[in-house]
Order: C-alpha cells, then structure tokens, then sequence
C-alpha cells in the first residue's frame, strides 16, 4: 500500500471510530449543564427546567429540546456565551440564564432517571 | 466662640453678617469657610455636642406611602449633625446625573459636572479624603489587588469610592469654637424665619429652646441647612407673611423628595474564583473600593436610573472545594449525577469545619437614585413639636420607573456576568417579574434625604436658582441635598459639601457687591 494511501485509510478509520464518540460526548454534554454543577445541586437544575418548560409548554420533549440543542454545531460552551452576548437570556426561578442554559435544564429535568 | 443659648436672657437679640441654621455637613462646611474673615457668621445648633433625646425628639414626623423610617432614625440633632453615624461613602456624581434624560422626567442640573469639580476637590480637604481622583487606573497604582470582573466594559463600569467617617462634631468642634467670628450657638432652634411685607427679605429668625427662652437673630443673609425635611418643616411653617410658606409661590416646595433605594436585590454565584481586594468594604478601615456600575450608554440604552451595586462576600459559602476535586476526578457518566447528593452532603460536612475556599457567593445591594417624583414630598402634618413648630408629613413616593431600573441593572450584570463564564446571578424574587410595579417590604433609603428645594433656573420649576438662593427672597438660601434636583447615582455628602462650599464663595462675591 502506497504510503499516501495508508495515511488517508487510517484517518478515515480512527475518525470512524471518533466521530460517534465525540457526537455522543457532545450529546451527553448538551443534556446535562455540566458547569452549573459547580454552584448549583440536583434539585435548583430540576427547579429551572421545570420554570423553563412552564414558560415553554411547547417544549416539553426530550427529543425536540435535544433537536434544538443541536442545532447548533458550535461546542456548547461556545452557545451559551454567544446566548449571552446576543441577549438570549431569561429568567428562570430567579436566575438569569441563556436559553440553552434553561432547554439543558429542562431536558435533564425530563430525562432524570431517578 | 461658643454660646449655650438656654443661658441667654430671655429675648436676646443676636445680630452678625451671616445667620446659618444648621451645624452639619452643610452648616459646618459653610462656616468653616468664613474663619478668617471680616465677618461675623451666627451658626446655630438646635441641640448641643452629645445627644439629647428631648431634642432629638423634635425631628418627629409621620409618614404615609412607601414605609419610610422614623425621621428620629436617620438624622441626629447635635453640633456634627448626622456625620455623627454617617457610613462616610463619598464619590462625585456622574456628569450624567447633571444632564436632562428624557426617560427621566423632571431629570437635569442647571449645573454641570465641570461646574462642581473645583468644590468637590475643596470638599475633599473638607471631609478629609484622599485626592479628588475616581480613576480606577490610578488607585490600581495605588492599592493591591484592586481587579475588577473581567466583564463587558460597554454595559458594566467600575464605580470608586472613596471612604472617610468624618464626625464633624469632632473634627471641626476646636476649629469652630476658636474662631473669633464664628458665633456658634447651641440649643438654638429656629422655629419661624419672619420676612418684610412683600416677603422679597428675611429680617429675623426666632430660635427657641425647651429652657423656655426665645431669641432673635438678625443678619444680612440667611442659609438653611437643616436637611431636607427640616428646611421644609421650617419654610412651610415660616407663613405670617406667605400663606403658603416661604419660596412656595409654585407649591414646589417639599415636593421631589428623593432618597437612594438601597436594598438586597440579587446574589452571585460565581463559577470560577476569582481574587480581588476591589469590592471590598470594611468600615473604618477601608478607603477606597469599587463597585459594579451600569455605563452610561447602557443607562441611555436601557432608559434607566443611576445606581450600583455592592458586591458582599456571603461567607457561609466557602463550601466547595471538597466538591470540585471530586468531579475533577470523577468519570463522568450519567451514574455520577447519582452520586452528587452524596458528594454536596460530604462537602456540606466539611464546611462546618471550615474546609475549602473555591467557591463564592455575593449578594448584591442596590444603592440607586429615586426618580424625581412630584408626589414623593414632605408637608405639615396636624401636630406639633415640643416648641410650637408642625411636625413633618413624608409621603414617599417610588415609581415604576425606580422599579423597572433596579430589575435592569441587576439583569444586566447577570448577563455580563454569564457572557463572562464567571457566575451567575439570581433575582430577588420581588424583581423577577418585569411588570410588577410594586416595592418589597423591606425597601429603605440610605437616608439621603434629597430634594424638596430643587434648583432650576426658572422659579416656576424649583424653589433655589443656580446659586441656591431662593427664588424671590433676596437674602435666603438653601445649603445641602434639598437643592439637588436628582438625587445622582452617589451617596450625596461630596456634592453637599461642595455645593455649600460653592453657595460660600457665591455669598462672599455678593457682599462685594
């Protein structure tokens, strides 16, 4: 095998394998709002995404709020500080938070498994 | 040169240059202006050096509206006035505050900052602060660690402050009493300000005391600086000759009475740690700090009021390190959200021992201008002192628009503090929705007393023209916050002391006249 075929047929293997993980990391990530854990417990990210999907009933569904988390391919660090500086933002039980911030915590408020 | 008035035959006549009513911020200010001089300055004090209750008692009102502390609370009636338990917080209003908004109405100085920047680095020497400098550059030369939140500079603004506790009943108390031509009486209170037919001149002040005894003082010119409430108690009473009292011609006077709303509004809780010394404040020990500010653009932007927000460590918070180096660790799997209550509840265990530092909660206070507000005012209620004088009616008043702004700022802050990836920040639940128009219970000024003699140049608009004489009245005038016609965002004590300072040298030119 030509040394230029095995470089392109090995790449296209290991970003096989990749791709699927860094898709399911990524998805994994947008359900829960990982950096809010660091100064919020269990039941406030339960108490926002119950205020989030009180104010939008249109929303109460795991697979849509997971669409429209994805709908952005940015990383979702970057998608919630672009919600900030874009004036995406609300209040949620009393926390000013970017939408996306509010759709993770209500998916996780409805895909909780205990 | 100090006279205790109680030991005074009775109807004494006391005659000098210059009468000022009132030994406080604004008094003192004023006559320490005058040592030295040729002329002979009468200041009078209703109360002594220490507290009196008897006396202190004479600042009794009633209240309707907005829940608004007993007068008795927030000022003191001794030589020193209510520096004598002020917090000392002085900053320099904004040049915004000078200027008309047209989203704030009745909003606009006759005055602008430029005016006022000689008197307030006079005021500094007065109260004894630092160098008139708000920079936040220059005190970061200065003092450590002065960092300020990495946020958006367009929306949020570093406020600086800077601190002194000056008791001018303590400091100033030597320097009055030596001064040959200051006449300081005490135990003098002024009950009526009686004035020539055509009310165009003051001739006499009446000055009482509870040992029964009745003075009058004569002098070519006259300042109030009793307060805002006390001025209008004695403008308003002050109506043999003017029905309606002294400079009220256009019912102006004890209306836009202002006050800086101060209450907790918010609390941050911050995502990163972040080490500053800025927003630290210690009373007495403190000098300078900062605070978190809407700019200027943001505030036409947002159509909003002047104010900012303290930011205060709450230190029960200091929870999270055990937490955090946890996670850090942890396989991040859907098990691990299983274990969190587990893991709070060990890091809540080690808080009580006082491990761990990383994370941080503040809570954050309002300290805003009220709007001015023509039904925000003080009158005459129906009972009277201790000396004859109608007691003092505040109905203060706070609109949507103090509501709305308040809610403003503290979203503001919580956006730029979330674009940041610093913190986040929760609403009281009192300012969470953005139509309610009403005020929590616990809502209090910072006993800045502002307004009811607002300067403008036409007397149909304010009681004092640009020089804070009053309209119509030749040889009176108003000296402190009562002639402000905003309350600005500051803490108003500089601007006081500076307008007075002003007010002196104003006088001073017109006795050359």
């Amino acid at each position: 095998m030509k040394r230029l075929n095995f470089i392109l047929l090995s790449s296209l293997a290991a970003a096989t394998v990749a791709l699927p993980t860094i898709w399911i990391s990524r998805e994994h990530n947008l359900k829960f709002p990982h950096h809010l854990t660091y100064i919020w417990g269990r039941e406030t990210l339960l108490w926002i995404g119950e205020d989030y999907l009180r104010l939008f009933p249109n929303e109460n569904d795991a697979d849509y709020l997971l669409k429209l988390l994805l709908e952005k391919r940015f990383s979702i660090d970057n998608i919630i500080e672009e919600d900030y500086k874009a004036g995406k933002t609300l209040v949620l039980n009393g926390w000013v938070l970017s939408i996306t911030e509010g759709r993770q915590c209500a998916l996780f408020s409805l895909t909780r498994t205990y | 040169m100090h006279i205790d008035a109680r030991q005074l035959n009775n109807n004494t006549l006391i005659e000098g240059d210059l009468c000022i009513i009132g030994a406080g911020a604004a008094g003192i200010s004023m006559a320490l202006e005058w040592i030295h001089t040729s002329h002979k300055v009468i200041l009078l004090e209703g109360g002594g050096f220490d507290y009196d209750e008897k006396v202190q008692q004479l600042y009794k009102g009633t209240s309707s509206g907005q829940k608004f502390p007993d007068f008795t609370s927030s000022r003191l009636h001794y030589f020193g006035g209510t520096t004598g338990h002020w917090a000392g917080f002085c900053s320099p209003f904004d040049e915004l505050d000078f200027e008309e908004r047209d989203w704030v109405p009745y909003s606009g100085w006759p005055l602008k900052k430029k005016d006022l920047d000689p008197f307030y680095d006079r005021a500094h020497k007065t109260i004894q602060l630092g160098p008139y400098n708000y920079d936040l550059k220059f005190w970061q030369k200065k003092l450590p660690y002065m960092y300020p939140f990495p946020l958006n500079e367009k929306v949020i603004r570093t406020k600086i402050w800077q601190y002194n506790q000056a008791r001018y009943g303590n400091i100033y108390k030597e320097t009055i009493l030596n001064a040959k031509n200051i006449h300081l009486y005490t135990y003098a209170n002024a009950v009526d300000i009686q004035t020539n037919d055509n009310v165009s001149q003051i001739e006499q002040v009446i000055v009482k005391n509870y040992s029964g005894k009745t003075h009058t003082v004569k002098a070519k010119h006259f300042i109030l600086a009793c307060g805002a409430i006390q001025n209008t108690r004695l403008l308003l009473a002050s109506n043999s000759k003017a029905k309606a009292g002294l400079g009220n011609d256009n019912d102006l006077v004890g209306r836009y009475f202002m006050e800086h709303i101060e209450l907790n509004v918010a609390e941050l809780n911050m995502i990163k740690p972040f080490a500053t010394n800025l927003y630290n404040f210690e009373m007495g020990v403190t000098k300078v700090s900062g605070e978190l500010g809407i700019t200027h653009e943001a505030q036409k932007q947002e159509k909003i009021l002047n104010g900012t927000s303290s930011v205060n460590l709450l230190p029960e918070t200091v929870d999270n390190q055990l937490r955090l180096d946890r996670w850090k660790h942890y396989e991040e799997t859907e098990s691990y959200i299983k274990d969190m209550t587990d893991l709070w509840e060990e890091a809540d265990t080690q808080a009580k021992f006082g491990m761990g530092a990383i994370g941080k909660k503040f809570h954050l206070n309002i300290r805003m201008e009220q709007s001015p507000n023509p039904n925000s005012r003080v009158s005459l209620g129906t009972e009277k002192d201790g000396l004859g004088v109608p007691k003092a009616h505040m109905n203060w008043d706070l609109t949507f628009l103090d509501k709305r702004s308040i809610r403003t700022i503290y979203y503001l802050i919580g956006r730029e503090m979330g674009a940041s990836g610093l913190g986040r920040l929760k609403l009281r639940e009192e300012f969470r929705d953005a139509n309610d128009p009403t005020f929590p219970e616990d809502t209090h000024g910072g006993n800045h007393h502002i307004g009811t003699t607002r300067m403008d140049a036409d007397p149909k608009k304010g009681v004092v023209d640009i020089n804070c004489q009053v309209h119509g009245i030749n040889n009176l005038y108003v000296a402190g916050s009562a002639c402000f016609p905003t309350a600005g965002g500051p803490n108003p004590t500089l601007t006081i002391v500076a307008l007075s300072i002003r007010l002196s040298d104003f006088i001073k030119e017109k006795m050359k006249w």
